[in-house]
């Protein structure tokens, strides 16, 4: 009753103001997404003639008086287009489409440690990865999974299909020959994330030879991709010299989503599907003369002849490749997040659950992950923000790469396997011995383990106090810290019936290893602003700390009781290793910056580091950087209306690169003999004057945004020189000394970075993104003052790497020896590619579908094929029929081999349900669906003789990253997507 | 008011916290893992002295026994069945096209008999450098360590001496990884090797009745000054005749008494010295098969050495076992393996008196400076064969005897070393004189010697 009074009175008022104020009326309108037809919350609404303004609401609507009979509303948004809109009193109920905009000028990116700059003033060629890019076409599995082929100046390789991932990410090139770090520092929400690849000690149960043939996966891989609202690449040395003697490899910043003020949204997410073998190779078919051929004592040539054709009669002969790598494994991942909050106090809750099956049986990774981001006001001047991060992964790897004498690698078994090979379980479930190899590669897949498990927490905390303010001028403290703490538990187990273990003297096998990290980083900041005319100046001063500890145990048992995979339960019972780690690290930095009215940028900054790590551990080291970007389009001469962006920009930069633990330590090693305990004296020594690694590089590129931004062009050249390369100076060995650790060696890379942004194709009914990526980097040893040398792989004989001035250090190189020539080795090829292209494109139609894709070409770099070398060693390689004699070839000359591709990465086709359909439907309780269905790996074209181009044997290697041994093979997933917004 | 208050607790609170505690000058931090050399260069205890020794055993013991399979497959006593890299048959044979050790200064493997025994007389010196630099223990006491260390660094010595080319020889002056000493010729070398173990045997002379630190059960019946002698003397003989010094040898081999017995029984050819592995925390006895082993990953016998047999030899029986089936690989098939060891904790031998009884009629028939001594190296073969159930060898022709004992050689010490090759090469693989060293190279080479690893030429081209 009362409601309706009011509403009358309300029509009465109405009508009086109309009539008293004749040019006046009101606007009432909704501000939607062009794309997906969301409603925008807070787009600024404005009226330049009166000066009048609003926002929109939570559910994009907003209504504003105006003065006049007419006015242009000026529109604004944050990530959107500007657009200018008529309205009169005849047209006052409008409905808004915002265009989002593809240059993102005014998107902020972290360039201090406590700063930040609008993208349009940035001096550096900073790449951002929003979480639309990231994972709004395929829910990745990995974080740098999902970077693949998005990013220019990164090359990402995977060095493993199994899931749970294994990734090796290089920014501009090689940056390190081993010594230092080869992968950036990671930061998520200001904690300095552990990313390293644990060993779980499977090379000691397979007999491969070291620790990066265990197959591991980088832990990143315990982050969830869904929870990142964005990621930023500091590529190089001129960005990220503020990061100082961890910077040598890059930064990458990632940051999580958090809450804003408004109603409290819900976003469930389901993704379902199934991944398969992307590429299997077959198996060569065997006959009787082939068998006769490959057999030279008549006897046993005999006997097999036998064999082959009693599996013909029979019908038993089997394509083992397809019975290894063809299961279809289930993957599921949900997601589900809460945030909303009020003016004082945001939150972000999600929890997440990602399940995956391998394409052999029994190999998995689950991960559960839990995040709380919490932002609170305590005051005007004070803000603290808490993000927290619990996970628990558990991966199932399998047994593939590398081995020697145990049979425990399926690749490598299969390899020597014919097809009329009987290994199949009786009625029993006993598995028959693999006369062909050490073990049945079905009883290793079905009875061999080898799990891990992850608990991990990761923490942040950040203080952000306003200490003064007033006249322009403002000072502030920043204090942020956080850890990571991560328990690692992993089990390799060998039962004692296998066929291996029974040809051992102990038979069983089990090796655990435990593994306690503890990273803490703490940092406070002085932050003082000050506005003067035309110009604003921002200062920084600071301190960081970081520390690490690790305990690390591996326990070996051999000889176990029937079925026990307990320690207590092993005749022979091993502590393999049992370590501690201990690294403490100070920096301290200062950094200037001046705007001149966002005409021309400049910024200094210096930071001085020491390390634990380092030779000399109590020495401080500089690292300087300047950095000058001129947005042409800014000062009054210029009058090109068409071009919205033209920027001119310069960086330089400095960082350095820590040794890794250890390597500066002159130890004697702990060996038993008998009864007795022996120390032995190292084959290594130090340079007494040793330095860390460091690296300068100067950037020059140019920004361009014509036709209000809808095509843009970042085209960034860098020259960066690693120097003062950690090297072994090898020694004479008769010296009982291998090598000494030296500074010996200079390295220059450079490359250029473009990135080509257009919509050609701009209406509501369909548009069409492209956004074409191109980058190369080559690489240079400069200087090297100590003897030229090969490195990793399998030996010169099959294929590795030659470090030689006036090389690439990733040039492949092999037998024969070519003394009268300047390189040492004859070359084969290239582990870096060419050049890299990515051609991402994004098509709206029919309001609401969206269909992405994103293409990945990489040309020109090669592999040392060893499986292949294998797979002809056994007669089995698909094409072995008619093409026997590789294996008469010099191996480098016939399995160093081409390893250029074009993959088809992601493919999705999404639809969102128009707004209008759901309120019909569920009314308010729904804001948005959206159905899809996306693949991963779906399609790729390489000339490559194996599963994939993208693989290491050895895992995560700066310079080591291309040689292949019975991967496992990469899979295709294919995914159906729900997802709902509530 | 509120804001001001606040932040001037959290300023206090850093200050307190860059002022109280090492936050910002840490501690500087050491290997939390290992000790470090200088600590035992530097006035070493007893302990530290005993550590390091035990260190050289273990040195010693990785390189002598894990030379075997390659010097045994060079010299065909055993095919290197490794399955899993092809490089064991396709180089160790010569079976691959272009493998060739004589030439490839990265020849497969060639660490181990070049860098492994390095490493060896690298711990020797630091052993040496230690007690001579520590006043914690007497001078006897002192003497004691040096004698031995000094006798396994010459033992070490002799292993890149005897597989290099007698032109090309070994370093001996090896203190300073940056400025090591030239080469030596083989036969400079040997004479540097057997003086120093000279000065090992006076140092053991002065080290008194005990040593103050415990050898490994391996060197049991050399575990005092007088005794270890024995040991050193031995050695010297194997050096003497890699020498051609016929009288030395024999000289060494009676100082080398009561060790050297002239007698027949297993007993007595079986004692001397052995390398121990008690399983973890120590070492397996990588030789170790169980018979039958269904695996493609294991030192197998050479056929040669069954089809080239006497009937009745007691040694074949009891170092071969013949397999249900053979085992195949890289296209060569065998099927007797090694059938030594129980368990993969029994002892491994690297120098038996059956050797130096070889080296006995081996010293003699080259000396030859009147009949007795080939009837007294006939005499020592027959202590041998009678052994192993054999009958006697007779000949009074020297170059027959000679060939005599390098067959009694071939079949004693099969699988120890690798001496068949290591003697095919003494004798300059002169195969119409001796038979016995006429080795099979089953499509295959027998290579000469191995070539100067890569390291060391770099090195001489790098800083000359």
């Amino acid at each position: 009753m009362i409601k309706k009074v009011t509403k009358y009175l309300l029509v009465i008022v109405f009508l009086l103001l109309s009539k008293s104020a004749v040019a006046q009326f009101t606007v009432e309108g909704t501000v939607i997404d062009a794309q997906n037809g969301q409603a925008l919350v807070g787009v600024n609404i404005y009226d330049p003639g009166s000066e009048r303004g609003t926002t929109t609401n939570t559910d994009g609507e907003f209504t504003l008086e105006i003065p006049e009979q007419s006015a242009t509303l000026r529109i604004t948004y944050v990530g959107y287009n500007q657009k200018n809109v008529e309205v009169s009193a005849n047209d006052n109920d409008i409905t808004i489409e915002l265009q989002k905009s593809v240059a993102n000028l005014d998107e902020v990116v972290v360039t201090g440690l406590a700063s930040s700059v609008q993208r349009s003033n940035l001096a550096n060629a900073v790449s951002t990865v929003d979480s639309e890019e990231l994972t709004g076409t395929v829910a990745s599995p990995t974080v740098d999974n999902a970077l693949s082929g998005k990013i220019a100046g990164v090359n990402i390789r995977s060095n493993s299909g199994a899931p749970g991932g294994g990734f090796n990410v290089q920014l501009r090139g090689v940056s390190t020959l081993g010594t230092g770090s080869s992968q950036p520092l990671y930061i998520i929400d200001g904690v300095y994330v552990n990313n390293s690849t644990i060993s779980n000690g499977r090379f000691r149960a397979t007999g491969a030879t070291s620790a990066g043939e265990d197959n591991g996966g980088n832990r990143l891989a315990d982050l969830n991709p869904d929870d990142i609202e964005s990621i930023e690449v500091l590529k190089g040395p001129s960005a990220a010299a503020i990061y100082g003697q961890r910077a040598n490899a890059g930064v990458v910043i990632i940051t999580t989503k958090r809450g804003s003020a408004g109603s409290t949204e819900v976003t469930v997410e389901q993704n379902t599907g199934f991944s398969s073998a992307l590429n299997l190779l077959g198996v060569a078919s065997w006959s009787e003369s082939k068998i006769q051929n490959r057999y030279s004592d008549p006897a046993v040539a005999a006997t097999e002849v036998q064999k082959y054709q009693q599996a013909v009669a029979n019908g038993n002969i089997h394509d083992y490749e397809e019975e290894l790598y063809g299961n279809k494994g289930l993957l599921s991942e949900t997601n589900i997040s809460v945030s909303g909050g009020d003016s004082e106090t945001q939150f972000y809750i999600s929890g997440g659950y990602h399940a995956e099956e391998g394409i052999i049986e029994g190999t998995k990774f689950n991960r559960g992950t839990i995040r709380a981001n919490l932002d609170h006001s305590l005051s005007d001047a004070i803000q603290i923000s808490s993000s927290s991060n619990f996970v628990k992964t558990d991966n199932n790897r399998g047994f593939t790469g590398n081995q020697n004498g145990t049979g425990g690698s399926l690749g490598y078994a299969l390899s020597y396997t014919p097809t009329y090979a009987q290994l199949f379980p009786n009625e029993d479930g006993e598995y028959p011995s693999n006369p062909y190899f050490a073990d049945n590669p079905l009883s290793v897949r079905d009875n061999a383990e080898n799990v891990e498990d992850i608990t991990r927490f990761i923490q942040s905390i950040d203080v952000n106090a306003d200490l003064y303010r007033g006249g322009g001028s403002a000072l502030s403290l920043n204090l942020s810290g956080g850890f990571d703490y991560l328990n690692y538990n992993s089990k390799i187990y060998f039962p004692t019936f296998m066929q291996s273990q029974q040809a051992a003297a102990n038979p069983g096998d089990v090796i655990r290893t435990k593994e306690d990290n503890l990273n803490t980083n703490l940092q406070a900041v002085l932050v003082y602003n000050q506005d003067l005319e035309n110009v604003s100046l921002n200062t920084q001063v600071g301190f960081s700390r970081y520390d690490q500890t690790q305990g690390r145990q591996q326990l070996r048992g051999r000889g176990l009781v029937t079925g026990q995979d307990n320690i207590n339960q092993a005749q022979v019972q091993s502590v393999v290793t049992q370590a501690e780690q201990e690294v403490t690290e100070i920096g301290w930095f200062g950094q200037q910056e001046v705007n001149w009215d966002d005409k021309l940028i400049g910024t200094v900054g210096l930071r001085m580091d020491r390390s634990s790590l380092n030779f000399e551990q109590d020495e401080y080291y500089f690292f300087p950087k300047a950095s000058l970007a001129a947005n042409l389009t800014n000062f009054d001469f210029f009058n090109m209306d068409k071009v919205n962006q033209l920027k001119l920009r310069v960086a330089y930069g400095e960082t350095g690169g820590v040794p890794n633990f250890g390597d500066t330590f002159r130890s004697l090693n702990g060996s038993n003999i008998g009864s007795n305990l022996g120390l032995t004296v190292s084959t290594r020594e130090i340079d007494p004057n040793l330095r860390p690694e460091s690296a300068q590089e100067i950037e020059f590129g140019a920004d361009i945004g014509v036709l209000e931004n809808r095509v843009t062009l970042s085209a960034t050249y860098y020259d960066k020189t690693v120097e003062d390369l950690i090297l072994d100076l090898p020694t004479a060995t008769s010296t009982g000394v291998t090598a000494i650790a030296t500074n010996a060696a200079t390295l220059k890379n450079n490359g250029i970075e473009l990135g080509l942004n257009a919509t050609p194709v701009q209406s509501s009914n369909f548009s069409w993104n492209t956004n074409i990526l191109f980058w190369k980097n080559d690489s240079e040893i400069t200087n090297l003052e100590i003897p030229s040398f090969v490195t990793g792989g399998f030996g010169v004989t099959l294929g590795n790497y030659l470090i030689q001035e006036g090389f690439s250090p990733t040039a492949i190189v092999g037998i024969p020896a070519t003394p009268n020539e300047e390189a040492l080795y004859t070359e084969y090829g290239n582990a870096q590619p060419d050049f890299q292209m990515s051609f991402g494109n994004t098509i709206s139609f029919l309001k609401g579908f969206k269909f992405n894709f994103l293409f990945h070409w990489s040309e020109g770099n090669y592999n040392v094929n060893l499986l292949n070398f294998l797979t002809d060693g056994g007669g089995t390689s698909p094409d072995y029929n008619q093409n026997p004699d590789r294996l008469s070839q010099l191996p480098p000359e016939a399995y160093v081999q081409e390893a250029s591709y074009v993959k088809l990465r992601e493919i999705g086709l999404h639809y969102s349900v128009p707004p209008s359909f759901i309120q019909s439907t569920f009314g308010s309780a729904v804001r948005g669906i959206r159905l899809g269905a996306s693949a991963s790996n779906v399609w790729m074209w390489t000339p490559y003789n194996g599963y994939d181009p993208e693989v290491s044997t050895f895992g995560t290697q700066s310079i080591n990253q291309s040689v292949s041994v019975a991967p496992y093979p990469t899979s295709r997933k294919v995914m159906f997507n729900i997802k709902l917004d509530l | 008011m509120k804001t001001s208050k606040l932040t001037s607790v959290l300023l206090i609170v850093l200050m307190l916290g860059f002022l109280g505690c090492d936050l910002v000058d840490p501690n500087r931090i050491n290997d939390p893992n290992n000790p470090s050399v200088s600590e035992v260069l530097n006035n070493a205890n007893q302990d530290q002295l005993q550590n390091i020794l035990s260190g050289l055993e273990v040195r010693h013991r990785s390189s002598a026994a894990g030379a075997m399979d390659f010097i045994g497959s060079l010299g065909r006593e055993v095919y290197p069945m490794y399955a899993s890299d092809p490089r064991f048959m396709g180089q160790w044979l010569g079976l691959s096209e272009g493998a060739d050790a004589e030439t490839d200064p990265s020849f497969y493997s060639n660490a181990q008999v070049w860098t492994v025994p390095y490493l060896a007389v690298k711990q020797a010196n630091v052993l040496i450098q230690s007690v001579n630099n520590t006043d914690q223990i007497s001078e006897q006491q002192k003497n004691g360590y040096l004698g031995v260390a000094k006798t396994f660094k010459a033992f070490q010595y002799l292993i890149p001496l005897v597989t290099q080319s007698e032109s090309n020889g070994i370093r001996i002056d090896v203190d300073d990884p940056l400025n090591p000493g030239p080469f030596e010729s083989y036969d400079e070398a040997l004479t540097q090797i057997r003086d120093l173990l000279d000065e090992a045997q006076t140092n053991l002379q002065n080290a008194g009745t005990g040593f103050n630190f415990e050898l490994t059960s391996g060197l049991s019946e050399f575990n005092t000054p007088s005794t270890f002698i024995n040991l050193n003397r031995a050695i010297d003989a194997r050096a003497a005749i890699y020498d051609e010094d016929w009288g030395g040898a024999i000289q060494s081999l009676q100082d080398a008494q009561p060790f050297f017995e002239l007698a027949q029984g297993e007993g007595v050819m079986n004692k001397g010295a052995e390398f121990v592995y008690t399983g973890p925390p120590d070492a397996f006895n990588p030789y170790f098969y169980p018979e039958n082993a269904e695996t493609n990953q294991i030192v197998m016998v050479h056929p040669s050495m069954i089809d080239d047999a006497e009937a009745g030899d007691e040694r074949v029986d009891n170092k071969f076992f013949q397999r249900n089936t053979p085992v195949t690989v890289g296209g060569k098939s065998a099927i007797y393996q090694d059938d030594r060891f129980e368990a993969n904790t029994d002892p491994f031998p690297w120098l038996r008196n059956e050797e130096l009884i070889l080296i006995w009629a081996e010293a003699h028939a080259q000396r030859n400076n009147d009949p007795s001594d080939l009837v007294e190296a006939v005499d020592a073969i027959n202590f041998v064969r009678n052994t192993w159930g054999l009958p006697d060898f007779a000949s009074t022709n020297q170059s027959d005897i000679i060939d005599q004992v390098l067959f009694e050689r071939r079949y004693s010490l099969w699988g120890e070393f690798g001496h068949r090759w290591i003697d095919a090469k003494r004798y300059d693989f002169n195969d119409s004189q001796y038979p016995a060293l006429s080795i099979p190279a089953d499509g295959g080479v027998i290579y000469g010697y191995i070539a100067r690893p890569l390291s060391e030429i770099n090195w001489e081209e790098f800083n000359n």
